[in-house]
């Protein structure tokens, strides 16, 4: 238990708390990184991210905020020729991916930033979040639940088919741009969190494991909530007790933690095929398996 | 004394008591008579009915109403065969050939009531949709509609009356999904209009839109973790009505196409079948007035296809829903009541034109 005593330090509390945030909250982000295809564009906005944080290095600013501009930048560009190209997304997340990370090591070659701050930026670093940067991280993580949970509808809607969220007047475009701004400003915060090479232990390994095992869309994101917050938990402890850098033991512990649940929901599978939840009928207590007529009674019925 | 029972085109009485009367033209008055008696629920087994000209469409359409007595000034050879073969009672002042009537050609290898009525009632849609702004669903006129940089349709015309069913078929690539993106307004017009119930479809969606219900393909192969429950609930989404009333019209619709036992399924592991009725049901939860279905029997076997289409006869003849279907493949479907479109080399023509 001695170990937990660095807790008292106040640059570790803070971590910790962060990454409980993080874990908490960011996982909820993965799930639209997945279900969008927007592996791409993750690569995009890492390599956006190193810009943005190398120009902070070399101009002396901080680099959360600076990175939080270049993935906006990036982000509104990539919205913005989405729509006046037609072109594929991955197309153009492309481009953007090998221009930015080209000119971020030009920027840390020519400006003379130090390697330490370079790799800083590239393995991330809990204990170095600031005052100012553990607010920005608590307030945007509240952003993204609200954003989540007050659109959820529409958001369900764009996930599941983007001409269906359309055709029920859903302004699509613009929803998909705030997704795709979320994610960006997200890869920032956990770059600086646990770096650019590590991120997808508290961003994509989390909605993976709820997928492998959720049964709805709500599921998924309330699930991805939990393997998250487990992830960082356990991984902050691995690190302690097994000395480790944080980064490395939340890694750590999501790789292991994400075989364990394919495992385990693989096994579920082959045991139990599906089998037809007895709650169902609730849903429909007239329904009838194999009758060949359709109800159509009372669904003109409501007003709107 | 005038005899004033000649003065309606149409008069239905029981033991003289008239009980329903029309003088409008075609078959408008059977067709009134049938609604009026679907409201009433009356039976009318019973009753003695007059029609001035009866033709093989009016014979089965009074068929299907049950109706075992009829009187007529002219009634036409096809006509009395149909009665001849349901024991229905005439008496006719002459019989002549045939009737000189475009639905009469239609019908003249038609036999089954039913059938009749879905033809009838199509028909008199369109022919409302032509007459009255008012009945019209979809109007596209002179389109030409572009994707990326290629004109796929040119100068694309139809009318689209409310509660129509629609068939379009063309080959792969001939630009169905491209046509029905256009009434959605995902697609923009490069040329003529576009207006969906009475409103242009502009760049943006508007509440016109939300009026209708689209089902593509690319929704059916959907596999990521959403249950039905939720797929349905996608069609309530930007509804203004309280939770109540959501939880409400989810349930209906999901009950009224059988899948209210698969509401907590997970919509990547159920049939081709299942997914279409999780599919319409979407739709019918949006509360729609339109429903766009582009290819949706393409993942089906041909049991699926038949059930589907089933499913869209019920929906169109139960609501005043206007259907549209777009498809490829439509070997094995019974086309009857369907209005049929065939889109080739950029534009579209009735298929009558085709096969002439």
């Amino acid at each position: 238990m001695s170990a937990l005593m660095v807790l008292q330090y106040a640059p570790v509390m803070r971590g910790f708390l962060v990454l409980l945030a993080a874990g908490i909250v960011f996982p909820l982000v993965g799930v639209f990184v997945l279900r969008l295809n927007l592996i791409t564009l993750r690569f995009a906005l890492m390599h956006s991210s190193l810009l943005g944080s190398a120009i902070a290095l070399a101009a002396g600013f901080n680099p959360l905020l600076i990175g939080m501009l270049a993935n906006t930048a990036v982000v509104l560009s990539i919205a913005r020729l989405r729509t006046k190209t037609n072109q594929n997304v991955g197309f153009i997340t492309t481009f953007f991916m090998v221009l930015t990370v080209g000119l971020a090591f030009a920027v840390i070659y020519r400006f003379n930033v130090s390697t330490n701050d370079s790799l800083q930026i590239l393995w991330g670093n809990i204990y170095a979040m600031t005052p100012f940067d553990a607010r920005m991280t608590a307030v945007y993580a509240a952003c993204v639940v609200v954003f989540v949970v007050l659109l959820f509808p529409r958001l369900a809607a764009v996930l599941y088919d983007k001409d269906v969220a359309t055709s029920i007047g859903i302004n699509e475009p613009l929803v998909y741009t705030a997704i795709i701004l979320m994610v960006g400003l997200t890869i920032t915060f956990v770059m600086r969190l646990i770096g650019a090479l590590l991120l997808d232990a508290i961003l994509i390994l989390p909605p993976l494991m709820a997928i492998a095992v959720a049964k709805s869309m709500r599921g998924t994101f309330i699930l991805s909530s939990i393997f998250g917050v487990t992830v960082a938990i356990g991984g902050f402890l691995l690190a302690i007790f097994a000395d480790l850098p944080a980064s490395s033991g939340v890694t750590i512990f999501g790789a292991v933690l994400f075989a364990g649940v394919h495992i385990i929901a693989a096994r579920n599978k082959k045991r139990k095929p599906f089998q037809e939840d007895k709650r169902d009928a609730e849903i429909s207590p007239n329904a009838t398996h194999g009758s060949d007529r359709f109800d159509l009674r009372g669904v003109r019925r409501g007003s709107e | 004394m005038a005899d004033l029972s000649r003065a309606v085109v149409l008069r239905l009485t029981r033991e003289e008591k008239e009980l329903f009367s029309s003088n409008k033209p075609w078959l408008y008055p059977l067709l009134d008579l049938t609604e009026h008696l679907a409201r009433t629920r009356e039976t009318v087994g019973d009753c003695t009915l007059y029609d001035k000209i009866i033709g093989r469409a009016a014979a089965l359409l009074i068929v299907r109403l049950g109706i075992r007595t009829v009187q007529t000034d002219v009634l036409s050879s096809r006509a009395v065969s149909v009665f001849d073969t349901f024991h229905v009672s005439y008496s006719a002042t002459s019989i002549v050939e045939r009737i000189d009537c475009r639905t009469e050609d239609i019908l003249a290898d038609v036999s089954d009531p039913e059938a009749a009525y879905r033809i009838v009632r199509a028909r008199s849609l369109a022919a409302q949709a032509s007459a009255s702004p008012e009945r019209q669903a979809v109007v596209i006129e002179n389109a030409d509609i572009k994707r990326g940089e290629n004109t796929v349709l040119r100068g694309v015309s139809i009318t689209i009356g409310r509660g129509e069913r629609i068939l379009i078929t063309g080959a792969n690539g001939a630009g169905k999904t491209t046509l029905m993106k256009a009434v959605l307004g995902i697609v923009p017009v490069a040329g003529g209009s576009v207006s969906v119930l009475g409103a242009p479809v502009g760049k943006r969606t508007n509440r016109r839109t939300t009026r209708i219900g689209y089902v593509n393909q690319e929704s059916v192969r959907v596999d990521f973790p959403i249950s039905a429950y939720e797929v349905v609930a996608i069609g309530v989404a930007t509804a203004r009505i309280s939770r109540d009333e959501k939880r409400r019209r989810i349930r209906d619709a999901m009950e009224a196409t059988r899948c209210g036992t698969l509401s907590r399924r997970l919509y990547g592991t159920l049939s081709g079948g299942e997914k279409q009725r999780v599919a319409i049901a979407r739709c019918l939860s949006q509360n729609p007035e339109i429903v766009l279905l582009d290819e949706p029997t393409a993942s089906l076997d041909a049991e699926g296809k038949k059930e589907f289409i089933a499913l869209l006869e019920q929906l169109s003849a139960m609501t005043e829903i206007t259907v549209v279907l777009v498809t490829h493949e439509f070997d094995g479907m019974d086309r009857t009541g369907w209005r049929h479109l065939i889109l080739t080399d950029g534009t579209i023509v009735p298929e009558e034109e085709i096969s002439a």
